[in-house]
């Protein structure tokens, strides 16, 4: 069952276990590598909390549809921490290593969720993602013009 | 200095792929909308995404979706528009790979009206 198998993939050590390895590779101090790995419980969590509600086999394509919900959630949470830790990187020097970590955990459970979602609907939803960012970026720019 | 070797830029219009792939660094030909032309060995390896997938896709939107911003595709497009690009910057890769300090130059051949995205493993 859908549930079942979101089940498997949301455990909260193997999360957790790449969470420590993030901070690790980014130098956290121990108190903003427990808020990191609070920070991934919590969306693993959530996980669970979508399998545990929509569990029955009626409700699988409910399940379906509410987890690529949820990684499109994801998807738009890790483009935020991309930017902040670019722009960081291209106008300080440096980004804040707290941010490139909760990035690199946001990758890592888009990645997870992603075995449990068709490639073709994944593709259509990445593209949907991106032009509606793309045509918010032109309308913005397009209402500075008329001003 | 840059992690591009002057000598390799010079080579960059006519590089083979056998060339590209015996490089120590990502080399990303796009075309003026950013679809990828030629994936180089190490830039697949790095960012665990094979040859064949990449090719044909666009490399800012789909690719590497980390470098659809200002910052990169934004600098990309003026400098396609404008037709002269070389600007090398540092940047910070999360997307489907542990966090990975890189450099990125971007290039527009001007004679051959080929564009060059090259990436470089930088330290911390």
């Amino acid at each position: 069952m859908f549930a079942e198998q979101l089940l498997l993939i949301a455990q909260d050590s193997v999360t957790d276990i790449a969470a420590v390895g993030f901070a690790s590779d980014v130098g956290l101090e121990s108190d903003d590598t427990r808020l990191l790995r609070d920070y991934a419980g919590a969306r693993v969590s959530a996980m669970r909390d979508l399998a545990g509600a929509m569990g029955d086999a009626d409700d699988e394509i409910e399940l379906y549809r509410t987890l690529a919900a949820f990684w499109l959630e994801l998807r738009f949470e890790w483009q935020r921490n991309n930017e902040v830790m670019n722009y960081q990187t291209v106008l300080r020097g440096a980004a804040d290593p707290r941010v490139i970590a909760e990035g690199s955990v946001g990758s890592f459970l888009l990645s997870r969720i992603e075995t449990l979602l068709d490639p073709s609907h994944l593709e259509m939803l990445g593209r949907y993602a991106q032009e509606l960012l793309a045509n918010e970026r032109h309308s913005v720019a397009l209402k500075e013009e008329l001003t | 200095m840059s992690f591009v070797p002057g000598s390799f830029v010079n080579e960059l219009p006519n590089v083979s792929r056998s060339a590209a792939d015996a490089q120590p660094f990502g080399i990303v030909q796009v075309d003026d909308s950013g679809v990828i032309q030629l994936y180089n060995k190490w830039e697949s390896e790095m960012a665990a995404v094979p040859v064949p997938s990449a090719e044909g896709k666009n490399f800012f939107t789909q690719v590497a979706p980390c470098t659809n911003n200002r910052l990169v595709f934004g600098k990309f497009k003026d400098g396609v528009a404008k037709g002269e690009l070389d600007s090398e910057f540092n940047y910070t890769f999360t997307y489907k790979m542990k966090p990975t300090n890189v450099q990125i130059r971007l290039m527009r051949h001007a004679a051959s009206r080929t564009n060059w995205v090259l990436v470089g493993m930088r330290a911390a």
